[in-house]
């Protein structure tokens, strides 16, 4: 039965999502009172959600255990438990009002929405949120450049007629697809929109049907029941 | 002999190796030098950036769209500057926005942008904006708000019964919003708007990407299924140019194409000590009077002016 | 009011086309993997990729340095993620009949049990299951730039001989590539996120490119499910095909000015009222 639940439930929520394309929704709701298919929806958004609460619930674990037995790096996941810890208070639990809020008054809050209304204009929350959260994720996030200069510098090289073809193209599109490239040539937007909107359409339109038709069968085998991999062990 | 033989050859596989410290730091340079100069650069409309600009340009003031901000930090320098376009260009045209975000981690920035653009130009929430804010589920949920919006996002991102906001008047589920607009950095986002909403409910749609996904989307603007595509801070830039607000995009435009013939450049001086350190001579002639010819033709249509 | 849907009938919308190609595809599929079970030598033609992954493993080997396999940083709902853990299970059986170490670094939480219970069962398929220990599988962080320093981190201390990024990747994609290239590492890329291809192409020695990703779970495992999916997948391609050839002599007819015979406008009706729901 423990895997016979999975997989019956696996066939019933596949099977409707799928049937949901071939399946007039407002008839649908008229024909169910309204059951089908919102509460199916609404039941899938809950699901979803509480994979929140696995998911710190596992991160807990993890980290937890790391300090408990001081592994290498248990430093590191003592402050990932204290980011969380602190992020979860701020956020559900306590509101304090830090800086100004939109209208350049003082950070507020309605009276008696003190708690559980951590995520404020102005509250600690967002200071987090703004000050250490964005500039981490937007640097590393803009150290691609200095990833792809390096490895184009030291990849595209002309090795063979394939690799040639790779550079000039590439090329092409570096200098073309920029505002100095029509300054330098006025057929350079034409060319770049040339090869952006034929030669590679063309391979990447290849490739997504390519990919499609692997998730549809993967997704028909685990619907079907076929693929139990997702379960765990062996099938 | 030898010793100069091998004393040119060391110095071009220095060359061909050099501390990728060094690369950097060039990068760096030819990006952050050219934000001090003030200085512009114009760009041609594409065809699929012209029909992003004409499919709201088109929209009659006080048509209500929906808005996907799909984004997050990590992709502010594009899209932020995107959204903050996109945003001005429909309230500027009287158009009501009724924005969501399927990032969990762009909530609170989507709202800081959507807040800081609608006060600077006098729009008030709820009547002209409004903001739903985060709800997990991707794909259900993108589908689920085709089919009843008001079931998905009872109440808005400031915890408001959406029953209560006048834009949401007449507004059952998103087939019901003249235009969708798609603001995406990667997944889920266009593709899946595409299709889970454009594609079953006929919804029009159109999208504005981070540079590397718009190759992925160009299928579906070939198709038509997206009425106009904008990808890419170039083309960010260039849509800021046709509505008249010139922003971060137009300011970046010379860093970036400075940044870009650095990375030609680089290409081309690695093929360089490439041929030079294999010997072959005439590849690395023709790299060298290529490269230098092509980057000396530069220099003179800057020079030249437009 | 809007138009009713073309394939209306009562509460459903059966768009006709859309549900004979799934119905047909899904017979093909259940078809050939019924075929594969009966002919478990099926020839899928070996990828260089394929080929690449078993020679980046013995070079782990003679070098005595681990192996890094990152098996993307989706969750498990993504496909991708499921066909690593087909190849990750190859490997970790490869590695435990070489003796080599593996560090496996995930990004989710609910893949880390998943690719721990794929580690285990290919030990013991290689009937080495006491090579198992809790450092082969590490779980980094939930967020993406943050599983990416933790990655490069182990990437530069470890020295990973051979780098296997075999799944869903996205922005990470370049930065986890180049620093396995500055560590020395032979690298191995696969994945059909098709914006992160161009990266991969670039920076790794050899890359498997969307479908030849699903092909290589097929071709390592040998699984009847899994080859009988690659041959149905080859087929309906090989039906995509026919008809985006019968559409493009109708379209260049057209373009020429040559008036169309009834049995091209035949397949054009079908072309553009069937098909183009």
């Amino acid at each position: 039965m423990r895997r016979e639940i999975p997989l019956f439930l696996t066939f019933l929520f596949g099977t409707f999502f799928v049937s949901m394309n071939f399946l007039q929704g407002d008839r649908l709701r008229e024909a169910t009172g309204g059951f089908l298919p919102d509460q199916i929806n609404d039941w899938m958004s809950i699901i979803i959600s509480f994979t929140y609460v696995l998911g710190v619930g596992n991160v807990l674990r993890i980290h937890v255990k790391k300090v408990a037995r001081r592994e290498n790096g248990w430093g590191y996941s003592a402050a990932t438990l204290a980011g969380l810890a602190a992020m979860m208070i701020y956020g559900l639990i306590l509101w304090i009002p830090l800086g100004i809020a939109f209208d350049g008054q003082p950070a507020s809050v309605e009276p008696g929405r003190e708690w559980m209304t951590g995520m404020q204009t102005g509250s600690v929350f967002n200071w987090f949120y703004d000050a250490v959260y964005t500039p981490m994720q937007s640097t590393m996030y803009a150290l691609l450049a200095f990833f792809i200069s390096s490895a184009a510098f030291r990849a595209f090289r002309v090795r063979s007629f394939q690799a040639a073809l790779l550079a000039v193209t590439a090329l092409l599109l570096i200098v073309g697809g920029v505002p100095l490239g029509e300054t330098v040539w006025s057929g350079f937007p034409e060319l770049t929109s040339w090869v952006m909107e034929i030669l590679q359409t063309a391979g990447k339109r290849a490739i997504l049907i390519g990919a499609a038709l692997g998730a549809i069968s993967t997704g028909v085998k685990i619907i079907l029941g076929v693929e139990k991999s997702y379960l765990g062990g062996r099938a | 002999m030898n010793g100069r033989v091998s004393g040119r050859e060391g110095w071009i596989r220095r060359l061909e190796q050099v501390d990728r410290r060094v690369i950097f730091v060039l990068m760096g340079l030819a990006i952050i030098l050219p934000l001090y100069t003030g200085w512009s650069l114009q760009q041609t409309p594409t065809k699929p950036v012209q029909d992003f600009h004409a499919a709201l340009e088109t929209l009659p003031p006080g048509t209500k769209i929906f808005i996907a901000d799909d984004w997050d930090p990590g992709s502010k320098a594009e899209l932020e500057t995107a959204a903050v376009a996109v945003l001005t260009h429909c309230f500027r045209r009287g158009l009501r926005v009724i924005d969501a975000t399927q990032w969990g981690t762009g909530a609170i920035i989507v709202n800081d942008t959507l807040e800081r653009v609608a006060r600077s130009m006098g729009k008030t929430y709820g009547e002209d904006y409004v903001y739903l804010g985060f709800k997990e589920g991707r794909e259900v949920v993108m589908q689920a708000a085709a089919e009843n919006l008001r079931g998905v996002y009872p109440r808005d991102y400031r915890g408001t019964p959406v029953a209560k906001l006048p834009i949401l008047e007449g507004i059952g589920s998103l087939r019901d919003v003249a235009l969708l607009v798609s603001v995406s950095a990667g997944y889920p986002g266009t593709k899946e708007w595409v299709q889970q909403v454009q594609r079953r409910f006929n919804v029009p749609m159109i999208a504005i990407c981070n540079g590397v996904s718009e190759p992925e989307y160009q299928p579906y603007y070939n198709s038509g299924q997206l009425r106009g595509l904008v990808g890419g801070l170039a083309n960010i830039a260039v849509y800021e140019r046709l509505i008249g607000a010139e922003g971060f995009g137009t300011r970046a435009m010379v860093a970036q194409s400075s940044g870009h013939y650095m990375l030609a450049a680089l290409i081309l001086a690695g093929n360089l000590f490439f041929a030079l350190s294999r010997r072959r001579t005439l590849l690395a002639v023709a790299i060298a009077v290529a490269g230098g010819g092509f980057f000396l033709w530069t220099i003179v249509r800057i020079l030249a002016g437009p | 009011m809007t138009a009713p849907p073309r394939w209306a009938v009562g509460i459903f919308d059966l768009k006709l086309p859309v549900l004979v190609a799934l119905v047909l595809f899904t017979a093909l599929v259940l078809l050939l993997i019924f075929v594969a079970k009966r002919r478990p030598n099926m020839y899928i033609r070996p990828l260089a990729g394929i080929t690449a992954i078993e020679e980046a493993i013995g070079r782990a080997t003679e070098m005595g340095r681990p192996v890094l396999y990152v098996p993307g940083i989706d969750d498990v709902n993504n496909i991708q993620t499921i066909y690593s853990m087909v190849i990750l299970e190859h490997v970790a059986k490869k590695v435990a009949q070489y003796g080599t170490p593996l560090i496996v670094p995930t990004c989710r939480a609910f893949v880390t049990p998943m690719a721990e219970e794929t580690v285990k069962q290919g030990f013991t398929n290689a009937g080495s299951p006491e090579l198992w220990h809790d450092g082969i599988v590490r779980y980094m962080s939930d967020e993406q730039f943050a599983f990416t320093a933790a990655t490069n981190g182990i990437i530069l201390r470890e020295r990973p001989a051979a780098t296997l990024l075999m799944g869903s990747f996205y922005a990470e994609s370049l930065m986890l590539a180049e620093t396995g290239f500055m560590a020395g590492s032979i690298q191995v890329a696969g994945t059909a996120n098709i914006h992160q291809l161009p990266f991969f192409v670039v920076a790794c020695d050899y890359t498997l490119i969307g479908e030849e990703f699903f092909a290589a779970t097929a071709y390592l495992s040998r699984e009847p499910s899994l080859l009988g999916t690659i041959k149905a997948q080859d087929g309906f391609k090989a039906m995509i095909l026919a008809f985006l050839m019968a559409g493009l002599f109708v379209e260049t007819l057209a373009w020429l000015g040559v008036p169309v015979p009834a049995a091209a406008d035949g397949i054009h009706t079908v072309l553009y009222d069937w098909l183009r729901f």
